[in-house]
């Protein structure tokens, strides 16, 4: 089992989303989060300049069995390419996963 | 109650001796019902101008502290309500002496000074301009100020302070025998809280954070700006009663008109002339000094609205939302931080509204001369420079003793630690936005 945790633009959470319910894959956790990027951006408040090196984006998380993990990272991508191609994603190996209402562990929890 | 429907439907012969529906009426009374229907909703409208400010503040600072702001805004208009009972009307409207009143403490014996209005609605439209003038300064001192110390201050500038200056311009003290013409309060109202704000944060210093040790500002965002939006529409929709209101009565309708017309037409001026600057020198249309170039035309027209014309109105409105902007880059210039811009609104705009009825004043329409531009030389302008220069000069004096005196006694400002937690969690143990995620690390 493995971990996938895709940081992409706010704007670009409907398409993942979609994306990932068009390959069946129907689970998926999402949190704003301040993330950098390669450039600050100077901004004017009231006549005084800034520089903004935090920027809101969305942090999407979800358990896939290996056997899953490509199509999930292809509905990602595409999701994302279609909004502009930001964004990153990440895979960890997951060691367990259980689910609560049944006690059931390991793949078939998923 | 039948009775009483078909008296209301009957003609006036038919109800015979006991009601008369004529005379209920046109029943005579010492009082003009008009004048005090007119300044009774004048009143309830500037009392409304609180919940402006209140929302004006505390959508420009930080979630962490916008329960303090509000706090201090409910407060200080509850103190003035009580010290201006106690003290204030006293000082400002007792009997006519040349520096301060000296009858009427606890409003025991007051009379209305205005024909046909019940003192308790003059001493109401009164007692809410000096709460205006205590909660100017509460955005001034934001985020950093002890809250006991405020409430100190609120209590001392209305019971005491601003009294002196509404005596000397509006109870029949020395400028008002100079003639020196302030209709609604650019100098009386928002000039004292304009440098009382002024002075207030000159005692405090800038938030933690704000200057650079080489003296270069950082930006300190506000958190709601849709909250400052309504704070600020609010302010205009209750600066009808502020400067509408002084009239004082409906005995001239066509003065409230005119007056109403310029309370439109300068605000309106003044947020272009603002919006054009900011997009001028800062590179966008900065919405929240667009805002405060609404205000700086409203506080520059208040002393102006009754003597002036359409064309002066907008050519006040169009300088003071300029002179905003110009503030509140002087202001970071001088390492002075008043994150709500209350300075440069109130003060410099109160005292251009000021000067500018030396400018613009027409004697036609009831300004004691000819301003300069309507060929009545300096006269005027001297007269209104020299208020100016007395009314906040006392008030700069005065509330410089106020806040020594509270910063020696009980302190102005929290603690270090205090101000970076936020003055929500540290002064009421309470947060603003309780079960929302607020995604900010200041």
């Amino acid at each position: 089992m493995k971990l996938v945790i895709a940081v992409i633009r706010a704007e670009q959470l409907p398409a993942v989303k979609q994306a990932l319910f068009d390959a069946q894959i129907r689970r998926l956790t999402a949190t704003t989060v301040l993330g950098t990027a390669p450039q600050t951006e100077q901004q004017m408040y009231r006549g005084v300049q800034r520089e903004v090196s935090l920027f809101r984006r969305v942090r999407v998380e979800l358990a896939v069995n290996d056997s899953e993990l490509e199509t999930a990272i292809d509905a990602i991508s595409r999701g994302a390419q279609e909004t502009g191609g930001w964004g990153r994603i990440m895979v960890q190996p997951l060691d367990d996963v259980v689910t609560i209402w049944t006690g059931v562990r390991g793949p078939r929890a998923l | 109650m039948a009775g009483l429907v078909s008296a209301l439907w009957s003609s006036p012969e038919a109800v015979g001796s006991n009601i008369n529906v004529t005379t209920l009426l046109t029943q005579s009374s010492e009082f003009d019902g008009l004048s005090t229907l007119w300044v009774l909703l004048a009143a309830i409208l500037v009392f409304f101008m609180q919940a402006g400010f209140g929302m004006l503040e505390a959508g420009l600072i930080r979630s962490k502290n916008a329960a303090n702001v509000l706090m201090k805004n409910l407060m200080d208009f509850c103190f003035a309500g009580l010290g201006f009972f106690a003290f204030g009307y006293a000082i400002a409207y007792g009997t006519a002496g040349l520096i301060v009143g000296t009858q009427g403490w606890f409003t025991y014996g007051i009379e209305s000074p205005v024909e046909g209005l019940p003192v308790e609605v003059f001493w109401l439209f009164q007692a809410v301009f000096a709460g205006t003038a205590a909660t100017i300064v509460s955005g001034a001192m934001a985020e950093r100020m002890k809250f006991v110390a405020y409430l100190t201050y609120s209590f001392l500038l209305t019971a005491f302070v601003y009294p002196v200056v509404a005596h000397w311009v509006w109870g029949g003290g020395w400028l008002a025998n100079l003639n020196f013409h302030d209709f609604a309060g650019s100098t009386v109202v928002h000039g004292v809280g304009g440098v009382a704000a002024l002075v207030g944060a000159l005692i405090l210093g800038p938030r933690i954070g704000r200057f650079n040790k080489d003296g270069s500002p950082n930006a300190i965002a506000g958190h709601n700006l849709p909250l400052v939006t309504i704070g600020v529409f609010i302010l205009w929709f209750g600066w009808y009663g502020f400067n509408a209101g002084s009239t004082l009565g409906m005995g001239e309708p066509d003065v409230v008109a005119r007056v109403a017309m310029n309370t439109t037409l300068a605000p309106a001026a003044g947020a272009i002339t603002a919006m054009v600057t900011a997009w001028l020198l800062f590179g966008k249309p900065d919405l929240t000094v667009a805002l405060n170039g609404s205000l700086a035309g409203l506080v520059g027209i208040t002393a102006p609205c009754a003597v002036v014309g359409s064309g002066g109105s907008i050519a006040i409105g169009t300088v003071a939302g300029v002179l905003v902007v110009y503030g509140i880059t002087w202001l970071n210039r001088l390492r002075i931080d008043d994150p709500v811009g209350a300075i440069p609104v109130h003060g410099l705009c109160g005292v251009w509204g000021t000067i500018a009825v030396g400018l613009f004043g027409r004697a036609a329409l009831g300004a004691p001369a000819d301003g300069l531009f309507y060929g009545g030389g300096f006269g005027q302008l001297g007269t209104q420079s020299l208020g100016v220069v007395a009314c906040l000069g006392f008030t700069a004096i005065a509330m410089g003793i106020v806040f020594k005196a509270i910063d020696t006694v009980i302190g102005m400002r929290v603690s270090r630690e205090s101000e970076l937690r936020g003055l929500d969690l540290d002064e009421h143990g309470m947060e603003s936005y309780g079960g929302f995620q607020i995604l900010t690390t200041e």
